[in-house]
């Protein structure tokens, strides 16, 4: 049995070295993360985010060993007396100050400067702490002078119990000494460091010798436990122990008396101590010691010593007698009561024996320290910012932080803090539950930005160890997808995400809290026109012309949304509908720039009730500037001022809490719609669409009104002149064009100053007195103009020639002037080669004329133009006169300016025309002393070559 | 589909660098060193190590970049000074002793400009670095003081949590880069 409890023991002594508080610097294995982030403004001047890859660094191992007690070869830590032929037992601590676990070897040494030498020695593991060596408890060492096997694994900060045994030689005398030194070396590291100051001395005596073990059971406890000390020893020594004075309710006793300390975070149990031999008894202080009494106090608690009191056979005096013969033994048992708000770590306590030798010469030995692990026991709590333990309707794990109303297409930001209500440290790892299907969630470290990383290698985002009883705030962020649907139910339908918090010392520990958004503002826009009118607007416009609607876009999804504008309905063929930004609402395009979309328009919740201010609280400030118009409710208002840090707005106006649950810019565009000029009069409506980006299902239209007036209108042109003689006719080609938005059909009419006769005829030659010409559309017509076989030579008539609607009455004149001339100059113009020909064919043109007249003429000029595709060929220019010469002159810009005229055939490049002037005197000008004769004909003549 | 998909990535992983569609402008990148020092000479060098010994000091070096063709306002760095670790004691202490007029700048203290207009300036006066002790929700300029009880105290090193940058303009293609010490405990 005794074999199977210490298995037992040292299965659960791994338990004992793993309950630590981290003192001996970073445990190695540590991640050290590490991440940078950075903000800034972009070219947008939207503020961004970005975060830097992870540097990771790993903490390495240092090792580090105490042994306590220290004492040095002059100064031995630890005293003991003995008896020749009694084994003697120190016990000693030693505990891993080094990061990592670690392993010990170690050794004995005996002084060669003293009294005699211990005949063996070992150093054993003391499993259970109870100062014995136990059966089943290792030796690590034999003997002195060489280090032993190593012991068990000891983990960071953890420690061990060892006890130096060795035997006294039963050959040794009274008073004779021998030192030992313990010393221990670390394993781990390559440097192997040692802790080799603990000396410890023995005396031999041949009096009396009380020793004094301790243990504890359990060695570990959970708070609330029991823990059972048990105290016993013996009088190892040749003679019997005597008694000491004491003084308990108020008088003096003699007797052994065995004290201990009611360790801290622990209380006496009731009934719990027990003791022999049967004549002792317990006493109680409640003063640290100072005082006894024999009756336990009412309440327990305020006892903060307990002893247990031996008597000689006369107590009640003062006389020092035996009282424990020499081979007796004694025990003292009594129990603790672990406190529910123990921290995690040791509990360590030490009794005390306090006797008197032969002599009577007060002794004390003290016991070995009996170490007692309270366990970590882990308990963690997640809720609303500052409020870790709420409580939901239900339990601890439905409290909620709610955000209230918020909108589709945002980012939400919740601050939830966890507790650590464990005794002990612990890393808190944080996961989502659950939250709303396509929602997205990220977890942040309590700045807001810098994302919540895993620091405890468990692949799990975490916010760090906490000390016991600490709390910690860190950020949750769910972004509410664009096209969420809108809930306006209140606390009917809510958008639960839930955050559970876990301990990672003990995953069974965990605890809940709900983010929670209650309603949604779904993505939205209202198009109306500006000045804010849902009805159909009328605009009235000319054909041909163009008209503006100027629009309002205002956001109502509760988010920065930008929109597309578009015609949705009633745009007529050959209309066009072009928008503009009017950032300013006056209804006036801000430039000639076309947009196909306005925005981003800022839209915010209101996140706070309005109680009869101008400053709200807002879920965001991005794109709402000073100036903006925005919409609340139903009313326009002026923002006077923007706190992007506060996140609140400031307004012209106060309002109160009816007033709306959204904020949303007004954005300003203008519709401008044109009408083609052959649009007939009458209404068009056209509905414009105004689509949500964030959510293309979200759309708002208006339907405003063209009214197209009718216009009736005609043009008739151009003015022309001509010459003719007596008796001939004179043809002048007009264009008659219906500019109004109805078919006509228009009279022709004229008027003469001398009453010629004027005939209208078509392209056809039909003689017409009305052309039907459809709205927008042209007709050609002649006029031919008769004079009269007796008009006089330079008379001049004017006709005014006048076309008037039918039906619309639109009228236009155009004047017919024709000179009457004494000659008449007949040119006939032929080409060789003719029909088709290659490029790169020579053409020559020739014109013969001929002086029909009955009368000589004179300036006479011909004019003729180098056709289309084809070159001038250079000097080709030639011809004939009856008399005199020829003179030439040309243009390379269409006739518009001419070379001075000259005897030579042009030779220049790029001629575009050509005249040729009758030098009929040969004078070199063409005036009115150059007379072609009645009858007198000639030809001129050029060659141009078709282009290639 | 892709969506929840990325929604469970960032639940898992606990890391976040998107922000929502658009490409980052300025590309921002951390290194580490060990601080090694000589003890015969006191000469440092700087060690690119993945381990660290307890009592090492860590030196972290952030570098931003511009990748965009204009120039960037209102660059904010921020080093974290990630747990369990503590700001270096003496790497504070030489920005206080400056600001009492004991010492020159510090020579750590600068920013290191490079491309077109490469430059190492000196960060004095407002360009000198924030410290934050709450989690990087507020930042002071050295040296940094709190109230307890009525009482203002001045922060010690080891209370930073975060230490941050403003850099007015990061013109295009331009890197610039910054350093802090931080000690292992």
């Amino acid at each position: 049995m005794r074999w199977g409890r210490g298995i037992l023991l040292i299965a659960s002594f791994m338990l004992l070295i793993g309950v630590t508080v981290l003192a001996a610097g970073t445990p190695a294995g540590t991640q050290i993360v590490n991440q940078a982030t950075a903000t800034y403004v972009d070219q947008n001047g939207v503020s961004q985010t970005t975060a830097s890859n992870e540097v990771i660094t790993e903490v390495s191992q240092v090792c580090g060993l105490t042994i306590v007690p220290n004492g040095t070869e002059t100064s031995p830590g630890q005293l003991q007396e003995a008896a020749p032929g009694s084994t003697v037992y120190f016990s000693y601590t030693l505990t891993n100050t080094g990061n990592g676990q670690d392993t010990y070897k170690l050794e004995l040494v005996n002084s060669s400067s003293d009294d005699f030498d211990p005949d063996s020695g070992a150093v054993y593991l003391d499993a259970n702490g109870n100062g014995l060596v136990d059966p089943g408890e290792p030796q690590l060492t034999t003997g002195f002078g060489a280090y032993g096997s190593a012991s068990p694994t000891v983990a960071a900060d953890g420690q061990i119990k060892l006890i130096v045994a060795y035997h006294i030689p039963a050959t040794v005398t009274d008073g004779q000494i021998t030192k030992v030194n313990l010393v221990g070396q670390s394993q781990a590291c390559t440097s192997h460091p040692v802790d080799d100051d603990n000396w410890n001395q023995t005396t031999v005596t041949e009096d009396a010798n009380v020793t004094a073990t301790k243990s504890a059971t359990p060695m570990s406890v959970s708070p609330g436990d029991t823990i059972t000390y048990t105290i016993s020893g013996s009088n190892t020594g040749n003679k019997a122990a005597k008694s000491v004075v004491v003084t308990y309710d108020g008088s003096s006793h003699t007797g052994i008396l065995i004290t201990d300390v009611i360790p801290a975070h622990t209380s006496l149990a009731a009934a719990s101590w027990s003791g022999a031999p049967a004549s002792g008894f317990a006493l109680f202080s409640t003063d640290n010691g100072s005082t006894w009494s024999a009756t336990a106090p009412g309440d327990l608690i305020t006892v903060t010593n307990i002893a247990w009191f031996i008597p000689d056979p006369h107590s009640g005096d003062t006389t020092k007698e035996d009282t424990l013969d020499p081979g007796q033994g004694y025990s003292f048992t009594f129990q603790v009561s672990v406190a529910t708000d123990a921290p995690a770590g040791i509990i360590p306590n030490t009794a005390t024996v306090n006797w008197a030798d032969s002599t009577g010469t007060d002794k004390t030995t003290d016991t070995n320290e009996a170490d007692v692990a309270v366990n970590g026991s882990y308990s963690v709590f997640v809720g609303p910012h500052g409020n870790p333990e709420a409580s939901g309707p239900t339990d601890q794990n439905d409290d909620y932080t709610d955000a209230g109303t918020q909108a589709a297409g945002s980012w939400v930001s919740f601050t939830n803090t966890v507790e650590n209500a464990g005794n002990v440290a612990d890393t808190l790892n944080i996961t989502m539950q659950s939250y709303p299907t396509d929602w997205q969630v990220l977890l942040y470290k309590s700045d807001g930005i810098t994302p919540l990383a895993d620091t405890n290698g468990d692949g799990i985002p975490d916010v760090g160890q906490l000390k016991s009883g600490t709390t910690a705030d860190f950020v949750v962020k769910v972004f509410i997808p664009y096209g969420t649907a809108a809930d306006s139910d209140g606390s009917t339908t809510v958008h639960d995400t839930v955050v559970r918090v876990t301990s990672a010392g003990n995953a069974t520990k965990y605890n809940e809290t709900i983010d929670r958004v209650t309603d949604i503002v779904a993505a939205g826009v209202d198009l109306s026109n500006n000045p804010y009118n849902e009805g159909t607007v009328t605009n009235t416009t000319d054909p041909g012309t163009c008209t503006n609607f100027p629009l309002l876009v205002i956001n109502t999804g509760g988010a920065p949304d930008t929109f597309a504008l578009a015609v949705s309905a009633g745009l007529p063929t050959n209309w066009t509908a072009t928008f503009y930004a009017d950032s300013n609402l006056d209804g006036a395009a801000d430039t000639a720039t076309p947009i196909t979309s306005i925005g981003p328009l800022g839209g915010a919740v209101l996140t706070s009730d309005v109680s009869s201010s101008a400053t709200l609280s807002v879920s965001n400030t991005n794109y709402l500037a000073v100036g903006d118009t925005v919409r609340i409710g139903s009313t326009n208002y002026t923002i006077t001022a923007v706190d992007t840090g506060a996140k609140t707005i400031t307004i012209n106006t106060t309002i109160t809490a009816s007033a709306g649950t959204v904020v949303g810019e007004v954005g300003g565009a203008i519709a401008e719609v044109c009408v083609p000029s052959n649009q007939g009069p009458g209404d068009t409506d056209i509905t414009f669409q105004a689509t949500s980006k964030n959510d293309p299902s979200k759309s708002d239209t208006i339907t405003d009104r063209v009214t197209v007036n009718a216009v009736a209108g005609v043009s008739l042109n151009p003015d022309r002149s001509g010459t003719g003689s007596p008796g001939g006719t004179v043809v002048y080609e007009h264009t008659l064009c219906n500019t109004g938005n109805q078919d006509d059909v228009f009279d022709l009419s004229y008027t003469s100053d001398w009453g010629w006769t004027y005939t209208f005829t078509d392209t056809s030659g039909n003689t017409i007195q009305t052309v039907s010409v459809a709205a927008g559309s042209c007709v050609e017509l002649n006029v031919t103009a008769f004079i009269p076989s007796d008009a006089a030579v330079d008379q001049l008539d004017v006709a005014t020639i006048t076309a008037t609607g039918e039906a619309h009455g639109a009228t236009d004149t155009a004047q017919d002037v024709t000179r009457v001339v004494q000659g008449l100059l007949k040119l006939e113009k032929s080409v060789s080669p003719t029909g088709d020909q290659a490029p790169g064919t020579v053409l020559t043109y020739t014109t013969s004329y001929k002086n029909l007249g009955n009368a000589a003429i004179t300036n006479v000029v011909i004019y003729d133009a180098v056709p289309a595709y084809t070159t001038y060929a250079s000097g080709s220019a030639g011809g004939t006169v009856p008399a005199g010469q020829l003179l030439y002159s040309y243009s390379t810009d269409g006739g518009i300016t001419w070379s001075a005229w000259s005897t030579s055939s042009p030779a220049a490049s790029g001629i575009t025309n050509l005249r040729w002037g009758l030098d009929l005197n040969s004078d070199g000008s063409i005036d009115g002393s150059d007379a072609l004769a009645s009858g007198a004909s000639g030809t001129v003549s050029f060659k141009v070559r078709i282009n290639n | 589909m892709l969506k929840k998909w990325l929604g469970l990535f960032f639940i898992v992983f606990g890391v976040v660098a998107v922000s929502l569609g658009s490409y980052a402008q300025v590309k921002i990148h951390m290194s580490s060193y060990l601080v090694q020092v000589d003890k015969k000479t006191g000469k440092e060098t700087l060690v690119t190590s993945n381990t660290a010994y307890p009592g090492a000091v860590i030196q972290y070096v952030i570098d931003a970049t511009n990748t965009t063709d204009k120039a960037i306002q209102g660059l904010v760095l921020v080093g974290p000074i990630p747990a369990p670790t503590k700001l270096l004691p003496a790497w504070y202490q030489a920005i206080l002793n400056f600001l009492a007029g004991k010492a020159e700048a510090p020579a750590f203290c600068v920013l290191i400009k490079q491309g077109a207009a490469a430059q190492t300036v000196p960060m004095t006066g407002h360009k000198l670095p924030e410290f934050s002790i709450d989690g990087g929700k507020t930042y002071s300029r050295p040296p940094v003081s709190y109230v307890v009880n009525g009482k203002t105290k001045q922060a010690t090193p080891d209370m930073f949590t975060h230490i941050r940058w403003t850099i007015d303009t990061l013109g295009p293609g331009e890197k610039v880069e910054i350093s802090y010490r931080v000690v292992v405990p």
